[in-house]
């Protein structure tokens, strides 16, 4: 009992130090870079401590994902000497609630950068914090050491089945992906060396007479026989099932669209529900 | 006068150091290197609406069926007329909206696109995604597909000259 509890001292301890030892990071965890994001420093914990002893305000100057170009409303300085003169419009607020010393600055990394999210998830953002003067040409730099954040895209569950690209358009390629990590039938988990099929059934809208139908191209115990539903394994626990929607579900009249998809995966062999992925979920099609 | 011979002999040293021009050969044509039958190698699409340009590589569905020919082009110069062809027999999709049609390069000698006149459908252009020489394997398009007028997803295309 009294081993459990030094062990349990000991994971806290790390934990807690781990957590008192950041210096930087970014609020929320995990963001969607195309809306607000904070990005805090903790003075008092960086590496350089040059800032330490100075009352502020600071600056942050920052190169990546992309480096403003001198004229820029966001240049990091301006003047002859720009390291002597950041930008206003680059000046961080105080969060006396998280520490004495910890400054923040808020910003929209897509407008800030002026860059593609996908840029930013891929290349993180790079800055140092200083102050206005950061000091330099003959006298002691005031400033933080680099400091680089990667920043992982949103966690998104999509479920077992999803559509990727998530917009699906009635004559190009369509890709339902079946990821079994997320399976939640315990039967179904762990097919990695499965054959599978996916039973799909589409709603199709008249446009002119606003009627609607379902087609499936095989019945969920026919699937089998239709070499169109048979999945390809992609990865270990990832399958893949691709298709033009029109020629699928045989959609012939100009009038038509498909609204949307319900999709389930089962065995090769199938001896009952155990052998069918959990739900029937909907696909919602974003293109008429 | 031993001065003199020194200064000569300097100078005769300094313009045997000069190295011969030599000229480039003219740039590779990119008509001609475009000029080919091309069927599809690899294909992926990425998902334009996710924040992190989702990228699904699906190029096999073309072939699942062995029946089933590769998606494919044919760039042509036909009395002076840019053509292209596709053969559709077989074949899953025509990127190209039409079996035939003409083309032009946006700049025949530094072309950044294709602009494809279909013989049936509307005019479209599509980025080329590295150079086409004659010495070049590979033909890269990225393919926008739009909807409601919003980019929705791209297929990134690589063609392989036959």
């Amino acid at each position: 009992m009294k081993k459990i509890i030094i062990i349990l001292i000991i994971i806290f301890g790390l934990s807690s130090g781990k957590l008192l030892a950041q210096a930087n990071w970014i609020e929320p965890e995990n963001p969607d870079v195309t809306k607000k994001i904070r990005i805090y420093v903790d003075l008092t914990k960086t590496t350089n401590a040059s800032c330490k002893d100075s009352t502020g305000p600071f600056y942050i100057w920052t190169w990546n994902p992309k480096e403003h170009p001198i004229g820029h409303p966001l240049v990091n300085g301006t003047g002859e000497k720009a390291w002597q003169n950041s930008n206003d419009a680059l000046i961080m607020k105080n969060d006396a609630d998280k520490g004495p010393l910890v400054w923040y600055y808020e910003m929209v990394p897509t407008e800030f950068y002026e860059v593609p999210a996908a840029d930013v998830y891929k290349k993180g953002i790079s800055l140092l914090v200083k102050t206005k003067n950061g000091g330099g040409y003959g006298a002691p730099d005031v400033k933080t050491e680099d400091l680089n954040f990667t920043i992982e895209p949103p966690k998104t569950d999509r479920g077992s089945l999803y559509a990727t690209p998530s917009a699906m358009a009635l004559n190009e390629v369509a890709n339902i992906i079946y990821d079994n990590n997320f399976e939640l039938n315990d039967s179904m988990k762990n097919v990695t060396n499965d054959v599978l099929y996916m039973w799909v059934n589409a709603t199709i809208k008249d446009t002119s007479t606003s009627v609607t139908r379902t087609f499936a191209p095989s019945s969920f115990f026919n699937v089998t026989s239709n070499q169109q539903l048979k999945m390809i394994k992609v990865d270990s626990k990832l399958y893949r099932l691709s298709f033009i929607p029109k020629k699928l579900f045989n959609v012939t009249s100009d009038k038509e669209v498909i609204t949307q998809i319900e999709v389930t995966v089962r065995r090769e062999n199938y001896n009952g529900p155990n052998d069918k992925s959990d739900g029937q979920p909907k696909i919602k099609f974003a293109c008429q | 006068m031993k001065k003199i011979i020194v200064i000569i002999s300097i100078f005769i040293s300094l313009a045997a150091c000069k190295k011969e021009l030599k000229e480039l050969d003219p740039p590779s044509s990119k008509v001609d290197g475009i000029k080919a039958s091309w069927e599809l190698s690899s294909c992926s699409m990425i998902d334009e609406l996710s924040l992190v340009k989702e990228a699904t590589t699906m190029g096999d569905f073309f072939t699942v069926n062995p029946s089933n020919k590769k998606p494919n082009i044919k760039f042509d110069i036909v009395s002076g007329v840019r053509t292209y062809t596709v053969d559709t027999a077989n074949v899953l999709i025509n990127f190209f909206e039409s079996p035939t049609g003409t083309w032009t390069f946006d700049n025949d000698e530094y072309p950044t696109e294709v602009v494809f006149t279909p013989t049936v459908g509307t005019v479209f252009s599509l980025p080329l995604g590295a150079s086409i020489r004659t010495v070049d394997t590979y033909l890269k398009f990225k393919k926008p597909v739009y909807c409601s007028g919003e980019l929705k997803f791209s297929y990134v295309l690589k063609f392989k000259r036959k």
